[in-house]
């Protein structure tokens, strides 16, 4: 379900947008740059917008966490999107032309808070040409991480992709505790086995192995707690786990 | 010149009242993996296996074998057993550390966990779970 929920200035939203500013100019377009949000809290966006307005540039997510599944040829895997993120999910209705059609399910992972970029944004931001470059840049970084993803698929065992993705989604999902690093999303099996192009028992099973390591346990809020160092070397990891936790 | 010769699995039922209780508590913790793997064991779609994993080598005393058993593996039951083999082939590469670092104690040097990984793995379902997949067959899918 998509409800109106106001409007906030875009750099009190995503403060990161303003990196490229200096102090005084972030201040003016701060004040001047605002935009339209929206709640999200079931799973049926698709279709809510409609074909996008040329002047639509996109959909900032600012809270939450949004789960994209792409299915094509029968085969569905996901991508997992977040605060930072662009998405363009009226674009998407508009693909039945294409040699390989896909068909794109949006899930909600955790209630998502979305900042329209429309044209009416794109001209109060056209003052600070570094705002745009930036939401630009997320496009881009959402395609250079979808790529770590595709890397991580790749692996030959999938205690090793689990445990990578796990990983990678700290960079962006991650929260530094005295226990460990702590992803708060309550992914399920089923969800991580389409991120990592496995069938759900074998990620089960990894996830089994990962918790007896100690590498990976739930927390009491059904998110992820990683412990251990970061593996640059995952095999060694899997096989020695005492003697690199703490590393 | 020392090699693995070749990797078997064999998956055995492995329906303990231990491993459903911890499952069932993570469901009843608010785990909906967990959950939905109970409710599919009780319909009877899920069944829980033990695979004794084995590697075959010629090592530097002559042929041998390593092996490891891996408990409580939650499977997909599916109509045909090779599907069933299938999924137990994806998630026997976990046991792989393991089995190289047993290899590399008998003496078969170069292997590691990721050699293991590419390697064909030869599935068999022991003579319990084929019965069962042929009941659960007959019971599901009715024929005639």
């Amino acid at each position: 379900m998509l409800s109106p929920a106001g409007s906030d200035a875009l750099l009190e939203l995503d403060p990161d947008l303003a990196a490229g500013l200096d102090g005084e100019s972030a201040e003016r377009a701060r004040q001047r740059v605002r935009v339209a949000l929206y709640d999200v809290r079931a799973d049926d966006m698709k279709g809510k917008w409609g074909p996008g307005s040329p002047e639509l540039a996109g959909l900032l997510i600012v809270e939450g966490a949004l789960l994209r599944e792409v299915c094509a040829a029968d085969r569905v895997t996901a991508e997992l999107l977040g605060p930072g993120d662009v998405i363009r999910p009226f674009e998407e209705d508009g693909e039945e032309d294409l040699p390989v059609r896909a068909d794109i399910t949006w899930r909600v992972v955790q209630p998502v808070l979305l900042a329209v970029i429309d044209g009416a944004v794109l001209q109060s931001a056209a003052e600070w040409p570094s705002i745009v470059a930036a939401l630009s840049a997320r496009a881009v970084r959402r395609a250079q991480r979808l790529s770590v993803n595709l890397s991580i698929s790749h692996m030959v065992r999938i205690t090793d992709r689990v445990l990578l993705l796990f990983w990678h989604m700290s960079t962006h999902w991650g929260r530094v505790t005295p226990q460990g690093v702590v992803i708060d999303l309550p992914l399920t099996h089923a969800q991580l086995a389409l991120m990592v192009g496995a069938e759900r028992p074998s990620v089960t099973t990894a996830l089994s192995a990962l918790a007896r390591e100690g590498l990976v346990t739930r927390t009491p809020t059904r998110g992820w707690l990683l412990n251990g160092p970061v593996p640059d070397d995952v095999g060694e990891l899997l096989t020695r786990p005492e003697a690199l936790r703490g590393r | 010149m020392q090699r693995v010769q070749r990797l078997t699995c064999t998956a055995h039922l492995d329906e303990s009242r231990d491993e459903l209780e911890r499952a069932r508590a993570s469901a009843a913790a608010g785990d909906s993996s967990w959950a939905q793997w109970v409710r599919e064991f009780d319909e009877g779609s899920a069944l829980i296996l033990r695979l004794d994993v084995e590697a075959f080598f010629d090592g530097p005393a002559g042929p041998g074998s390593v092996g490891t058993t891996n408990r409580a593996v939650w499977v997909e039951r599916q109509l045909h057993p090779p599907l069933v083999a299938g999924q137990i082939e994806e998630a026997v590469s976990k046991d792989f550390n393991q089995l190289a670092a047993a290899l590399r104690d008998s003496g078969v040097a170069w292997v590691t966990a990721d050699d293991l990984a590419l390697m064909h793995v030869q599935v068999e379902l022991a003579p319990e779970l084929l019965a069962r997949l042929r009941r659960d067959r007959l019971d599901s899918y009715p024929v005639g």
